[in-house]
């Protein structure tokens, strides 16, 4: 019966505070910068010797912060969750098939180093949501998770998103263990 | 290689779509047009100008659901076709032109908050109007010999 109530608890703080909370995240996110990171050269650019070539790269493979660059043969997503009391309770496990890849809570993130090509990322508790994704040897990419509103439990979902939105929030994540 | 030279794989690729696209309409594995936007030069010559034909693909394309879910299009990059050339491209599609600031980490997948396309989130659906700019790497090494580049026309 107390587990009931704390559900239902949990679901109504999910239907008053997510959809303005995720409105906040869509507005923060309109006014945030582009990533600052080194680039290859523009493709505009005239070139005079026998082959146009991306600048290399300025901070060599240091690691940046929480995210290290992503190996020259696999590719990395980092899987985060913003630290939100709607919903702060549940945690949900990110999976691809039968596979754990991680689990987020509130204000936790982890790293999965994956193979180039496509996948299927799943979450899910009373709902199922899936992100497919196609990623890049060598690139690194972002997937935000959110809680949004259900019947008993909160919904979570997985959203394709980037590094500036990670990095705005980063101070206030912690690695999944 | 004498006699050839090359763009190197890993260059950005200035490209704009050619049509609105919306999670309300497109399907994973649908084809999507775009095209190069602004001319590409090697040896101040012009190899691939601005208008040649790109590809895509639709990777993941959800309308959102009850409850606040988000909406979702990923796109990945595919070719550009010269001619009778067919330039291969990495899969990721950045937002932006690639060139002067580096979006190389915002990649044209939109879901309910992300970065620079959170404006093209309309109710439930993404939507991303025609001409959006954005860009894509070269997937390996592109020579063109030295008698196949066409001359920069002069203004």
């Amino acid at each position: 019966m107390k587990r009931t109530l704390a559900a239902l608890a949990v679901a109504f703080a999910c239907s008053v505070a997510t959809s303005p909370t995720m409105a906040q995240d869509a507005a923060a996110a309109q006014t945030q910068p582009a990533p600052a990171t080194a680039q290859p050269a523009p493709a505009t650019t005239p070139t005079t010797t026998s082959a146009a070539t991306p600048a290399p790269a300025a901070t060599g493979t240091a690691p940046e912060g929480l995210v290290g660059p992503a190996p020259a043969d696999k590719a990395q997503v980092v899987f985060f969750r913003p630290s939100k009391f709607a919903g702060g309770a549940i945690g949900f496990k990110v999976r691809e098939g039968e596979q754990e890849l991680g689990k987020l809570r509130s204000g936790n993130y982890f790293i999965a180093q994956v193979t180039p090509g496509k996948h299927t990322y799943t979450v899910h508790s009373e709902a199922k949501d899936d992100l497919n994704m196609e990623v890049d040897a060598g690139e690194t990419y972002y997937v935000q998770g959110t809680i949004s509103m259900g019947f008993m439990v909160g919904h979570p979902h997985l959203a394709p998103s980037d590094k500036a939105t990670f990095d705005g929030m980063s101070s206030k994540l912690d690695k999944s263990n | 290689m004498p006699g050839q030279s090359f763009l190197a794989a890993g260059l950005a690729i200035p490209l704009a779509s050619n049509t609105e696209w919306s999670s309300a309409t497109l399907k994973p594995g649908d084809a999507v047009a775009m095209h190069v936007s602004e001319d590409v030069m090697l040896d101040e010559r012009v190899v691939i100008p601005s208008g040649t034909p790109a590809t895509g693909e639709v990777i993941d394309s959800q309308s959102g659901g009850a409850g606040g879910a988000p909406g979702k299009l990923s796109i990945s990059a595919r070719t550009i076709r010269l001619g009778d050339r067919v330039i291969a491209l990495r899969s990721r599609l950045s937002a932006g032109n690639g060139v002067g600031k580096d979006r190389s980490n915002t990649a044209l997948a939109v879901g309910f908050a992300v970065g620079v396309f959170a404006m093209f989130v309309h109710g439930s659906d993404v939507t991303i109007p025609s001409g959006t700019p954005m860009s894509a790497k070269l997937a390996q090494d592109t020579p063109f010999a030295s008698a196949d580049l066409p001359a920069t026309p002069q203004p």
